[in-house]
């Protein structure tokens, strides 16, 4: 992804948990287990959810 | 009848006058204050600003005092986030970024043109717009000093008098855009550095610190052993109480304390700041122009509002210099309108982008700024949402995107050439007149045509671009021809060398019709 596509992502992304308003935790939720979903590499999605975890301690 | 007033004696309107006064326009500058600026204000200067106040005769000055930086760190908490370079290498003769006081601008950009152009430039401190009228002719206005009145006619106004503008205010002109809620209070202290006797001047941003939880604390160091902090007011607190000394120094010895600033310190400015998207809809009414914040307001993330500024004078300068010598029509004034509010919509879009992440304006882009430090420090692809998205010149739009002329628009790039055994910087030949870029492998000058006094072309052999920067920046070969406008601007490219051509782009210009001329 570029650094503009990622700008206009975060933009997006900032929007829309402000619309998803008292929903937000699930927003989140949702568009996490969608993204990962997609992907094909198992160990991946396993990886990236522990190095998240850990990032937020 | 004074040919130009310019309401401001801020770094715009001192710049717009040296810039005149270089082309031998005289001018009057009215100045509310009774000298130059107190507290540092704008304090960053870009290399491309330093490139205009050097056509002033300021930037010797404004280096020897300035502290020069390219790079910045970001920490989150104790853990650095980011580390960014500015782009820089040795040849370049200005560093990305110049940390100097407001109030030195000022000095040292009037004083060099008072010293270079005599008697051009008539300052008249303590003195302030209360009326103003204009007809077809020229601008009248109304002038108040030390409570005696007096009336001023002059032929063009320039009002370069800064975010609450007076003239902007006479003319019922509304700024249009965004004002951010978050606030940030501005500190400068006096305090001699233990850091910097190990390390070099950088850009410091330390989100959520220790000293400051909740908070972001941004430090620039400055000439003199001065500091400037800024922090983040969180939404609970009260902006007037916040910037009580009483409350505003203890938060500033934490931080000092915390990152091992241990020397005597004392505070010298205390301010509150919030971020501000706004524009009005043009920058030209007829006989009067407005410059720099009385124009535009952007945010100081990034640090576009004084930089902007300068490149409204550098762009406004020599259009106002020929309409004054009946060179061009006054339709060229149409054009710093058009080309610098283009350019602010840009920097807006960059300052918004910067302001969201800085002062988040809403919980969505709070969670996301949370995100993207905690992932930053194993996650690299994220770290670009971090950095500040410092000042760059803008490319103008109203020139054709065609190969030939896929440049023009742009700033063009500096390059260090030997002249007759002397070094010299190519941008040290605009600020005054068009210059004609002749690229040769090897000298044969073009037949002389009957050029415009103020063309001047250099011919740039392959002999005098020892380290190659001219050929590869401007990606010229053989007879490559290129025309810089007198701010700095690429106007026109072409493949031979053609007088004709070249002095119908010129006359294009100044007809403010910046079509095809290939």
């Amino acid at each position: 992804m570029t650094h503009q596509d990622l700008d206009s992502i975060y933009t997006q992304l900032a929007d829309a948990i402000l619309a998803a308003g008292d929903q937000r935790d699930l927003f989140l939720s949702m568009l996490s287990l969608k993204l990962l979903s997609q992907s094909e590499d198992f160990k991946a999605s396993e990886a990236t959810i522990s190095e998240v975890l850990k990032a937020l301690r | 009848m004074t040919p130009v007033l310019i309401v401001g004696g801020g770094p715009v309107g001192l710049t717009l006058a040296a810039l005149l006064a270089r082309q031998g326009i005289a001018c009057v500058v009215i100045e509310a204050d009774p000298s130059y600026c107190t507290g540092s204000r704008a304090i960053c200067l870009s290399r491309r600003s330093l490139e205009i106040l050097d056509w002033c005769g300021a930037a010797e000055s404004i280096i020897a005092k300035g502290l020069g930086w390219t790079s910045g760190r970001s920490y989150f908490r104790d853990e650095e986030v980011l580390h960014f370079h500015m782009p820089h290498d040795p040849t370049q003769r200005f560093a990305p970024m110049t940390n100097i006081q407001q109030f030195y601008v000022e000095q040292f950009v009037l004083e060099a043109a008072q010293a270079r152009w005599p008697g051009l430039i008539d300052v008249r401190w303590n003195s302030r717009v209360t009326k103003l009228v204009q007809s077809e002719q020229s601008v009248t206005v109304e002038l108040e000093h030390q409570g005696q009145y007096s009336q001023l006619s002059s032929a063009w106004l320039v009002a370069c008098d800064g975010g609450r503008s007076t003239v902007r205010e006479l003319m019922n002109l509304k700024l249009h855009g965004t004002t951010y809620e978050g606030r940030y209070v501005i500190v400068d202290i006096k305090q001699k550095s233990t850091r910097l006797q190990t390390q070099v001047v950088e850009r410091l941003a330390w989100f959520d610190p220790p000293s400051n939880p909740g908070s972001t604390v941004l430090m620039h160091r400055q000439p003199d052993d001065v500091w400037r902090v800024d922090y983040q007011l969180q939404d609970h607190e009260d902006p007037d109480e916040a910037v009580k000394p009483e409350n505003v120094l203890p938060r500033v010895r934490e931080h000092l304390d915390w990152i091992g600033e241990v020397e005597p310190w004392e505070p010298l400015w205390i301010s509150l700041y919030n971020a501000k998207c706004l524009t009005l809809d043009h920058y030209r009414y007829d006989r009067i122009m407005l410059a720099g914040d009385a124009a535009h307001l952007v945010p100081i993330f990034g640090v576009r509002g004084l930089n902007s500024g300068l490149d409204d004078a550098g762009n406004l300068a020599w259009k106002l210099s020929a309409v004054i010598k009946g060179n061009a029509s006054t339709n060229l004034l149409d054009s710093y309108s058009r080309e610098r509010r283009a350019a602010t919509m840009v920097n807006l879009e960059y300052g918004r982008k910067s302001t969201e992440f800085m002062s988040p304006p809403h919980i969505g882009f709070d969670l996301l700024r949370k995100a993207t430090l905690r992932l930053a420090a194993s996650t690299p692809e994220v770290r670009s949402l971090i950095n500040p998205r410092q000042s760059a010149p803008v490319q103008y739009p109203d020139y054709p995107a065609d190969t030939q002329n896929a440049s023009a628009g742009k700033v063009a790039p500096e390059a260090l050439l030997r002249f007759r055994g002397k070094e010299q910087y190519l941008t040290e030949f605009s600020g005054g007149q068009f210059v004609v870029l002749y690229f040769t492998e090897q000298l044969t000058p073009p037949a002389r045509m009957a050029l415009d006094s103020a063309v001047r072309i250099l011919f740039v052999e392959r002999q005098n671009d020892p380290h190659g920067q001219a050929f590869s920046r401007y990606e010229a070969k053989d007879k490559t021809t290129i025309l810089i406008r007198p701010d700095g601007y690429i106007a026109a490219r072409w493949d031979s060398f053609d007088m004709t051509k070249i002095n119908q782009a010129i006359q294009t210009q100044w007809c403010n019709n910046t079509g095809s001329s290939s």
